[in-house]
């Protein structure tokens, strides 16, 4: 542990000697996992087992001798503000400093970080924390650890704290809803040499440079470690976000640009904790598991009993983990059952059941309630016979008699709900709208103040809407036919996001059902058992496909690629109004690097937009068609071939040209093989990609092979034709 | 065998197939134990494999699972060794101008003898392996050498079946009787009686709980523990230094037995006995869950006369804390013994109950099981 001083450095104090040790803790997770209730209070400020995030963070950092902190702040800046200078943290005299920095334009933890640099305080040596993490771990040896190697190789920029996790069935639910990491590390040095947080758990395959293993003697690859988001960074990575100012996301940029394009040859060391405890809330699974953390105290000191700074009261612990505030007023026939904590003055109704929950300050609980796994936030009425199961509430909620929450459910600030309505599982309710347009990219949890004003036109459609999604879940609300949510203001239900219930299972409070579970490790089964996995892999959806690139394919990959489509279609529709080829090409180029496309991907984009174009032509019957198609082809052919220098790309024309028969327009499929021999014909195809498509897919399911048999005869045709070729080529 | 008197044990070691080196730092007052230093036995018999001969390969396996510890616990190194009986049986075949009944004894003994030097007999054992040589001394002499090996074959089959695997079905009978809805269960160790117990009764749907209590060096509890877990029982899992802090919640108590003596003492692995004394101070029942054929008519009044000594290195480490080495290099101290006991005698005031196959009696009554089901009837049904 460093050792502090009882006073501040001054400037003429030798820099080598004592440089105070700095932290940068960003209180804003400039992401969306938590609305709708971030729309309203910023993350940090979350009650984590009654006492707000940052505060975990900020004692935490205390402990482990930071002397100076600075708060990033963006999102909701002026509540983390006025709680700071409210609380303890900056008003105790002493070593540790808390310090605000404010900025509204960062939309993302480099653009933090860029702020930070011009600000200038940093001097050193700082951690990077971001304000939602808990841990209890000692920093003194990872510290170390990165001070020698800083001497001995200043090009060693970044320490990463990660820790073991268990990879079995039941550290499912512990994994924190995350994605699967998996890391490459050198075993002697501890070097960082591989980082990829989005792997595909369907697909059981990562790709690797073959240079890391032609440049290291042994690699270790983990899919059992997780990424603690502690860093201990060099100054020089703030002026590597500077220089660098693409880099938005500080794993899916930084790490993995510094592992990727070896910049200045800065490397990433690891350091391993072993039995402490740190983890970072970053979605609602996350929530769940680390308040049960903080409940059964893997986090010790920081619990609820113990008075650390920041929560001033005296919290009692009963057996079998049961928290008591003071002024708790408790039926006798009440049942309170393990890891349990109750905050200062709530009250608990006659043969309430509360298990495995938290429930915060000045909450109202009435007779014959059932809790079980949920998070009550402060001030909270639930009237009798209420039934909550793996639910979080937010403060100022009002449940009326008899509401069921199903698991799963978010419900935001001030919500009411109405008497008997059953709450459907995942569902999140606020009193305000979900923004209808989601940048898809970098977000903010930061909402303009006038969204909160409800229009009345809005909240009629939206009230109809959610009445639908109830009549799917229950049939009780349509009987009762009153308005689900009633009082201060109707709510909104907010839909899922784009991920679907794959995701919201996953990342939810509510634990992965247990069939749910089964399927996902069968799936897992299956995919080991799967004979054999060739380089190139079509995913399920069969949407593309993937190059070396997208083989880590996810759901963001498929997005960008439709939206890269969209574009290529757009300049493409900008070709037919006048522009020159030449530019039409320029710009597709110039598309291609900023969406990160590969060459194949354009042909394919490019293609598609040809046939929709011979589609805009009218057309009464196939052959019509076939000949405003081949009229297109010709027009277009010279700049489709600009594209196909190869015969993968050519090859990814055949598979796209496929997916349009099979998908968005069925009349061309009637025309596949006279297509594909025109395309022949004007020598847009090879017969080397033509032949290799035909045998990619003879094993292939006999769905798939609608249009290799259309083009069977074709085919047998071009598998004779090379011999004849040889022969004219002999002749010459 | 008493282990100070210095004579017998060089004769001992003589005869013995397996090198023993003794321990340096011997406790005073265990010294009557076989105390063996643990570790070079074990690649010295590796070694030996193909010079010993007169063992049978099956049983020559057992023995190194009794050396590493891979088989543990009564009745799977009980079943264990039967089976390597077993199949040293089925390959037996009579040398000429020898008879079967004295010749297999004696080889039955040799095989005995091999693995009392892996590692000394459990009661169980003791048992089982009398059972089988008066089988094979009441053999019909008339009996031609394959249809003896088949009836001692078919024997061993019934042992097995009879007295471990139904009688464990009909403890779980009884022990469930006495699991009520919203009881805090506590154990010791691992038995695998308590854990089917444990088990069955969560399957019946019944609502209660399990406190594991674990001690070190073995830590078996974590192992009952990750079942139970994966069952999904509600456990809570502490060491034994916490048990007067944990005995308050607790209900019931269930322990296994490594034998029950005929003075109702129960003889199991330590930490039982303070797991006992502890429930038995705070008025909580303390159920052992033990087949009959771990009966002994012997009388035991402490854990000294008859106990085993395991490796006192192990103590010497304390798992996942490899900065705590403070007693690394002990041996070299002359001033300083470690002592690493395997079993402990829990007097009968502590036991109110015991449940074997032949119902609940209470710790007084296991003479009447001797009296009843009697030496004959318990061993040859």
């Amino acid at each position: 542990m460093a050792q502090k001083k009882t006073h501040r450095p001054s400037a003429d104090d030798p820099e080598v000697e004592r440089i105070p040790l700095q932290a940068v803790l960003l209180a804003d997770s400039f992401a969306q996992k938590f609305r709708p209730i971030t729309l309203e209070r910023p993350k940090v400020l979350l009650p984590l087992v009654n006492a707000p995030m940052i505060d975990y963070t900020l004692a935490w950092l205390e402990s482990v001798g930071v002397d100076e902190v600075f708060v990033f702040c963006c999102a909701h800046s002026q509540q983390v503000k006025s709680y700071l200078e409210n609380s303890q943290w900056t008003k105790q005299p002493g070593v540790f400093s808390v310090a605000t920095i404010e900025s509204h334009d960062a939309i993302s933890a480099g653009d933090a970080l860029r702020v930070i640099h011009e600000h200038g305080v940093i001097r050193g040596d700082f951690i990077l924390i971001s304000g939602d993490t808990v841990s209890n771990m000692s920093l003194a040896k990872a510290l170390y650890e990165h001070k020698e190697r800083r001497k001995k190789d200043p090009h060693a920029v970044m320490t990463m704290i990660i820790k073991q996790s268990k990879p079995s069935v039941l550290t499912h639910q512990t994994r924190l809803g995350d994605d699967e990491i998996v890391m490459a590390i050198d075993p002697e040095t501890k070097e960082l040499l591989y980082y990829e947080d989005k792997v595909d758990l369907s697909q059981r395959l990562i790709l690797l440079d073959k240079m890391l293993l032609v440049e290291n003697g042994a690699i270790s690859l983990h899919n059992d470690k997780q990424d603690c988001y502690v860093d201990i960074c060099s100054l020089g990575v703030l002026d590597l976000f500077v220089d660098n100012f693409d880099y938005q996301h500080l794993r899916r940029h930084f790490v993995k640009g510094l592992l990727v394009d070896d910049i200045m040859g800065c490397k990433i060391f690891t350091h391993e904790i072993q039995s402490s405890y740190a983890a970072r809330v970053d979605n609602f699974k996350s929530y769940d598991t680390i308040s049960k953390d903080i409940v059964q105290r893997w986090t010790y000191p920081f619990v609820p009993d113990v008075r650390y700074l920041g929560n001033g009261l005296q919290i009692k612990l009963d057996r079998e983990g049961i928290y008591k505030a003071p002024d708790v007023v408790q039926s006798r026939s009440a049942h309170i059952d393990a890891f349990t904590v109750l905050g200062n003055a709530t009250t608990v109704g006659d043969n309430t059941k509360i298990s495995n929950s938290v429930i915060g300050q000045g909450c109202i609980i009435g007779h014959n309630v059932v809790i079980e796994g949920s998070f009550v936030w402060d001030n909270v009425t639930i009237e009798d016979g209420c039934k909550l199961s793996h639910a979080l509430i937010c403060d100022g909620v009002h449940l009326r008699e008899g509401v069921i929450l199903e698991p799963g459910v978010i419900i935001s600030f001030k919500v009411e709900v109405g008497q008997n309505i059953v709450v459907p599982t995942y569902s999140k309710v606020s009193l305000l709208p979900q923004p209808s347009k989601q940048d898809s990219d970098e977000e903010l949890e930061y909402a303009d103040s006038n969204t909160g004003a409800i229009e009345s036109t809005s909240m009629a459609t939206v009230m109809n809407t959610s009445k639908l999604d109830f009549a799917l879940g229950t049939s009780d609300a349509n009987i009762s036919g009153k308005p689900e949510f009633q009082g201060s203001g109707p709510g909104y239900i907010w839909s899922s996001s784009e991920g679907g219930t794959e995701e919201e299972c996953r990342q939810s409070i509510a634990p992965i059902p247990a069939g749910k579970l089964l399927e996902l490790l069968q799936s897992k089964i299956s995919d080991n058992n799967a004979p054999d996995q060739d380089m190139i892999i079509t995913p399920a959806s069969g949407e593309l496909l993937p190059d070396s690139e997208s083989t880590f394919g996810d759901g963001d990959d498929d997005r960008e690629y439709v939206d890269f489509e969209k574009e290529v279609e757009a300049t493409f529709q900008r070709g037919l109004t006048g522009v020159e080829k030449e530019n039409v090409i320029l710009e597709i180029n110039s598309l291609r690097l900023s969406c990160n496309m590969e060459q194949a991907d354009c042909a394919g984009a490019l293609f598609h937009s040809i046939m929709k174009q011979a589609l805009v032509a009218p057309y009464s019957c196939k052959n019509e068609l076939y000949a405003n198609t081949i009229k297109e082809i010709i027009k277009w052919g010279d700049l489709l071939k600009h594209y196909l220098t190869t015969t993968d790309e050519e090859f990814e024309v055949i598979l796209k040209f496929e997916d349009i028969c099979s998908g968005t327009t069925r009349d061309f499929a009637p025309l596949f093989s006279n297509i594909l021999t025109f395309l022949y014909d004007k020598e847009i195809l090879s017969e080397k990609a033509i032949l290799s498509w035909a045998q990619e897919k003879e094993g292939a399911d006999e769905s798939d092979k609608i249009f290799t048999k259309q083009a069977e005869q074709f085919i047998k045709w071009l598998r004779e034709a090379p011999e004849e070729d040889d022969e004219d080529d002999a002749d010459a | 065998m008493q282990f100070d008197d210095r004579t017998r044990v060089e004769k001992a070691k003589k005869r013995a197939v397996v090198s023993q080196r003794e321990v340096r730092n011997r406790v005073e007052l265990f010294r009557h134990l076989p105390q063996y230093e643990h570790g070079p036995q074990l690649p010295y018999l590796e070694s030996k494999f193909f010079h010993l001969g007169h063992i049978h390969p099956s049983v020559y396996k057992v023995g190194l699972q009794y050396l590493t510890g891979s088989s543990t616990g009564g009745n799977a190194r009980c079943k264990e060794m039967l089976l390597g009986f077993r199949d040293a049986i089925l390959d037996y075949s009579t040398p000429p101008e020898k008879t079967l009944v004295r010749d297999l004894t004696s080889k039955i003994n040799s095989f005995v003898s091999f693995l009392i030097e892996c590692r000394p007999l459990s009661v169980s054992m003791g048992n089982a392996i009398r059972f089988l040589k008066s089988r094979i001394v009441k053999l019909q002499p008339n009996l031609s050498e394959s249809e003896a090996k088949s009836n001692l074959i078919s024997d061993i089959d019934h042992f097995i079946n009879e007295k471990i695997v139904i009688a464990d079905q009909v403890i779980v009978h009884h022990a469930i009787t006495k699991i009520r809805n919203g009881d805090v269960l506590l154990t010791h160790g691992h038995s695998t009686v308590v854990e089917m117990i444990l088990v069955q009764a969560h399957e019946l749907g019944k609502q209660f709980r399990v406190v594991v209590i674990d001690s070190r060096p073995k830590l078996e509890g974590k192992t009952l523990l990750r079942k139970l877990v994966m069952n999904g029982l509600k456990c809570t899992y502490t060491h034994i230094n916490a048990i007067s802090y944990i005995m308050h919640e607790v209900t019931h108590v269930f322990l296994g037995a490594s034998a029950v003596l005929s003075n109702g003492t129960v003889y199991s692995r330590v930490g039982a006995a303070c797991v006992a004394m502890v429930a038995h101070s705070f008025r909580i029942p303390v159920l052992i869950c033990c087949e009959a054929y771990k009966f002994h008519e012997r009388v035991l009044i402490d854990s000294i006369c008859s106990n085993e000594l395991g490796d006192p290195d192990v103590i010497s480490h304390v798992h996942e804390r490899e900065e705590l080495n403070h007693l690394q290099n002990w041996s070299h101290k002359e001033n300083l013994q470690l002592l690493n006991l395997v079993y402990d005698a829990t007097p009968s005031d502590f036991v109110s109950m015991i449940v074997t196959e032949h119902g609940m009696i209470p710790p007084t009554s296991v003479p009447v099981i001797f009296r009843e089901y009697g030496r004959d009837q318990l061993l040859f049904f």
